[in-house]
């Protein structure tokens, strides 16, 4: 065993350099990395860095060893995720954080019924169209859910799909416009209605609104 | 045309990550349960390696990846998987730390090697335990890098990322960490 590359013993501290003048973490983290050295030639023929090498690599041994223990993760885990994750994609909850003390849990298909009446109210939307139906998987981690004994029919043809995280959404309307409506410009205004809407209402963040004309209706005039 | 989804295979075959990524921020509770199997124990033992404690790094773990689930909408791309569920698990571990400072004792943990002598089992045993404590006792901005770079591999570029740090940073606290352990292992001589 070489002890004197490590000056100091049995006292707490350690050098910074060995006698000849190499940095002990640069030896060190050679060490621990296993990397080649940066002076090949000087280490080579260093009695003092080679010293310190062997000293520290053997210290460095019980710290290989603990890293080579295999640890997996409990074989129940993924099941116990999955229950949970299932849960919240069931619920379509989306939590919004308050102060003291609770929680306030507002359904995703509630933030669709906003949005759409949201839509609804700007010019030059002819229809929120009520048929689109997009699969639950185009719409985000937690979507909207229309139980069978609520909402409304009404409220079903919202076609307002939520995907919901932690304090954020994103809205994904569906609508037909009025024809000769620039629709770059009609797309905009939907955002900044639903954005105000659904912020102002339930203290949501609105990451995104994304708007899709699916039809031009040509028996609205344009405004 | 892209592969379909279902049947999946429990690990998802040799599709990458991205893929089910993708499908699993569109609400797919199938892809993303198949990123859980890939990464569950890579989540655990970071977990493990920072509270020293079974139990608390099976609710990081799964608390963690829960907060995966609910964030994977603003999850952009861009960035590595591996790396934003590093750091989901670093934070957690975090605040799990900040709410219990785990002081008991440590359970055994590295087998004694067949080779060694009875004085050297019981000396090899309570150097690990020492060792283990030494890096529970570290501050957990010098344990996570550690943890991150000895214990993960991660390259020291990929443990700045997760930690959001710059790479000389990462590279002083381990380090400072490494000669903590040092100082450590050198009393159980």
């Amino acid at each position: 065993m070489v002890d004197a590359p490590l000056p100091g013993r049995p006292g707490r501290g350690l050098p910074d350099r060995v006698p000849c003048g190499a940095m002990l973490d640069d030896l060190l983290e050679q060490v621990a990395d296993s990397t080649p050295p940066a002076d090949l030639a000087h280490q080579g023929t260093c009695p003092h860095c080679r010293a310190a090498l062997a000293e520290l690599g053997d210290l460095w041994t019980p710290v290989r060893r603990l890293a080579a223990v295999d640890v997996t993760a409990p074989p129940t885990l993924t099941s116990t995720i999955m229950e949970r994750v299932h849960a919240m994609a069931a619920h379509g909850w989306h939590a919004v954080l308050t102060g003291q003390p609770g929680v306030t849990r507002i359904a995703a298909w509630v933030v669709a019924v906003i949005a759409r009446r949201a839509v609804a109210g700007v010019p030059g939307v002819g229809t929120v169209v009520g048929q689109v139906t997009p699969p639950a998987a185009a719409l985000g981690p937690v979507t909207a859910e229309y139980p069978s004994d609520r909402p409304s029919r009404a409220q079903r043809g919202a076609a307002a799909g939520i995907g919901v995280a932690g304090r954020r959404v994103v809205v994904r309307v569906a609508v037909t416009a009025a024809a000769g409506i620039p629709l770059p410009a009609l797309a905009e205004q939907i955002r900044r209605r639903v954005s105000a809407e659904v912020s102002t209402l339930t203290g949501l963040i609105v990451a995104a609104v994304d708007v899709e004309v699916t039809d031009l209706d040509r028996r609205q005039p344009s405004s | 045309m892209r592969p379909r989804l279902d049947p999946v295979t429990p690990d998802g075959g040799g599709l990458d990550d991205g893929y089910f990524i993708e499908r699993a921020q569109r609400g797919s509770t199938e892809a993303f349960e198949v990123l859980v199997r890939r990464y569950r124990d890579r989540v655990y033992r970071v977990a493990y390696r920072l509270v020293g404690d079974r139990y608390a790094a099976e609710d990081i773990a799964q608390d963690a990846l829960v907060a995966a689930w609910r964030a994977l909408p603003e999850f952009r791309r861009d960035a590595a998987f591996a790396t934003w569920l590093h750091s989901i698990v670093l934070n957690r571990a975090r605040n799990q730390l900040t709410r219990t400072r785990p002081a008991g004792p440590l359970p055994a943990e590295l087998p004694a090697a067949a080779t060694q002598e009875p004085a050297d089992v019981v000396q090899s045993s309570f150097r690990d335990r020492a060792l283990r404590a030494a890096i529970r006792d570290l501050p957990f901005e010098l344990r996570a890098p550690l943890v991150l770079r000895q214990f993960e591999g991660c390259s020291y570029e990929e443990a700045a990322a997760i930690l959001d740090v710059s790479v000389s940073t990462v590279r002083g606290r381990i380090a400072r960490a490494r000669r903590a352990l040092l100082i450590s292992m050198r009393d159980w001589r």
